[in-house]
């Protein structure tokens, strides 16, 4: 009961509270580069989920079985960015196999999930915040379904831009930044959750 | 000659090739950091600091990496200088390190610098490296530079902690709140571009 | 390619890879031995400061406290540590190093309480919290309120000129914020109450 309990918890908080991108700024290369179709949107939200949730795992068990007892927690940045870029080549791997449209449509931002700040992101707060193994796996799921559902609200609003009549000098990435802020500001009202 | 082409490469990331006007590159922490000039320039320094060795070491070692293994070794090297700087602002300038968190660790991904460890390191002599992440780090501290000094000055009323208006002066939250941090860059680039596109027609 | 190049290939490219992480490795080790004992330094001498602005001119010795008590306490109250302060022999008071959630991450406070159980002042010694928002808890007129002769559970209010004995101004535009320190001043109270009825 009270495993279900934190796991709701860190659902509001991962997705509305602390959202990945519009609150936190982590993500925010493939937020404003995937997000001009939803479909597209949504596989790439499903690819970073699937790392973010694997990553922490390895992370995790490397952290408290390896780094810890050594007492070498200094290379932690450096131990887990090299298990992140060996996770994605994986993936990319897997994917291409498995779902080659999906490879063909992720195209360049597939590889540069390793340089996606939130996956390195996730895990490190995870190590500060010294979350259990249960919570460090639910929060990196919710915390990419927030990333997720922001990339995704995010290509909604973009595909209606594409027909609207824009100023000429707003077109391109300042109107998709004025977009994103208006979503913030909605995000912005789910901070009074916290308390 | 030679220190000419040096320099050119160095305006070349300054102006010509700027990381967060242009190529839009390092955007979390260009949107994260910059609710004060002073948290914009130590993120803008540190990045700097790092694509300045990472640069030079990649370039030095080009010849003895494989093509296979090209991107996982320049990670292990961008990461480590990180963690060098990490270190070093940890003992050195606590207050910045605190105000930046976890922003500096994820420096290692800004894809600033694998993109000039890629794209100009892996094929340029040592020397002109170290320039170009020079030039690049400079650019991206200037951008910073340019958001950070527009949202503390709208939304906390100061630049660089001192207060430039009266008491009377109420600041507009937002600009330091997240949502804020999209609005300025938003109407910063559409500034941009109208400056760019007068300029051209200048030319014509 | 035949196979057994094949192989040899992949041995050469794991020792490369493996020779550049070790010289990383190594340099930062380097580093780590350089900078550790002026980190460790730093925050102990940050924590002392706090200490004494909290509760001048006393002598601070840390309680110890069983790993049972510890792992409820850090749980339940944000606990880090707790130290009795002694004024010319005489017990003075308890500070109580606690570190509550903020917006953007633990708050480190120290958080001084006399021996009537009143509080005697709050202190930060680091924090995350937006500049030009949270950040102004570092301020003065923001932590000076914990000092004013408080008493009792404290509770935040907002654009309230004249907050009564148990209230806290909220920094405007910080609620989270103000809300996290006041949370921390509570649970030291809490930690002081409790060591404060075992000590008798």
């Amino acid at each position: 009961m009270s495993y279900l309990k934190e796991f709701l918890s860190l659902a509001v908080l991962g997705v509305l509270i602390e959202n990945f991108v519009l609150v936190k700024f982590y993500g925010i290369c493939p937020f404003l580069g995937v997000s001009k179709k939803t479909d597209t949107a949504l596989g790439m939200g499903m690819a970073v989920t699937f790392v973010m949730v694997l990553a922490s795992l390895l992370t995790w068990l490397v952290q408290h079985y390896i780094l810890v007892p050594l007492n070498v927690e200094y290379l932690q940045t450096i131990s887990f960015i090299l298990l992140i870029a060996a996770l994605v080549q994986f993936v990319e791997m897997v994917v291409a196999k498995l779902v080659p449209s999906l490879y063909n449509a992720l195209g360049i931002y597939l590889p540069l999930i390793t340089t996606n700040c939130a996956v390195l992101g996730v895990t490190l707060i995870n190590v500060q915040r010294e979350y259990s193994l249960f919570q460090t796996l639910s929060f990196s799921f919710w915390s990419a379904m927030g990333f997720t559902l922001a990339i995704f609200l995010f290509a909604g609003v973009r595909e209606r831009l594409e027909t609207s009549n824009i100023p000429k000098h707003l077109k391109g990435f300042p109107i998709a930044l004025v977009t994103a802020s208006l979503i913030a500001m909605a995000f912005l009202g789910f901070q009074g959750l916290s308390f | 000659m030679k220190e000419n082409s040096n320099l050119k490469i160095m305006t070349n990331g300054i102006v010509t090739e700027n990381p967060t006007f242009i190529q839009l590159l390092g955007m979390c922490p260009t949107l994260a950091v910059t609710t004060s000039l002073v948290n914009a320039i130590g993120m803008g320094l540190s990045a700097t600091f790092v694509l300045i060795f990472s640069n030079l070491v990649i370039s030095l070692l080009r010849k003895f990496i494989p093509n296979k293994i090209r991107i996982a070794s320049y990670i292990v090297v961008i990461a480590a200088f990180v963690s060098v700087i990490e270190m070093l602002l940890k003992a050195y300038l606590p207050a910045i390190s605190d105000a930046l968190g976890l922003f500096i660790p994820l420096i290692t991904v800004n894809c600033i610098i694998l993109a000039r460890a890629e794209s100009f390191a892996s094929k340029n002599s040592p020397i002109p490296s170290a320039f170009d992440g020079l030039g690049m780090g400079l650019g991206f501290t200037l951008g910073l530079s340019v958001l950070g000094s527009v949202r503390e000055i709208l939304g906390a009323g100061t630049i660089l902690g001192f207060p430039l208006f009266g008491a009377n002066f109420e600041p507009a939250l937002i600009f330091i709140l997240p949502p804020g941090a999209f609005l300025a860059l938003g109407i910063i680039l559409a500034i941009y571009n109208i400056i760019r596109s007068k300029k051209k027609g200048a030319a014509k | 390619m035949s196979e057994s190049n094949n192989k040899v290939f992949i041995i050469k490219l794991a020792a490369i890879l493996f020779a550049i992480t070790f010289i990383a490795t190594l340099l930062l080790t380097l580093c780590n031995y350089l900078t550790k004992d002026r980190i460790a330094e730093l925050s102990a001498q940050n924590a002392e400061k706090a200490k004494q602005e909290v509760i001048a001119n006393a002598s601070f010795e840390e309680v110890e406290i069983g790993d049972d008590k510890r792992a409820v306490w850090e749980k339940d109250f944000a606990f880090k540590a707790a130290f009795k302060a002694e004024k010319d022999g005489e017990f003075a008071g308890y500070c109580i190093n606690v570190a509550p959630a903020g917006f953007g991450g633990a708050i480190d406070m120290i958080v001084g309480i006399d021996k009537e159980m009143n509080f005697t002042g709050v202190k930060i010694i680091s924090m995350a919290e937006t500049p030009g928002l949270g950040a102004k808890a570092q301020e003065e007129s923001f932590y000076g309120q914990y000092s004013n002769g408080k008493k009792g559970e404290l509770s935040v209010v907002k654009n309230n000129p004249n907050p009564a004995e148990n209230e806290i101004q909220a920094i405007s535009g910080a609620t989270i914020t103000s809300k996290a320190v006041t949370d921390g001043a509570n649970y030291a109270l809490e930690i002081a109450k409790m060591l404060e009825k075992e000590a008798e």
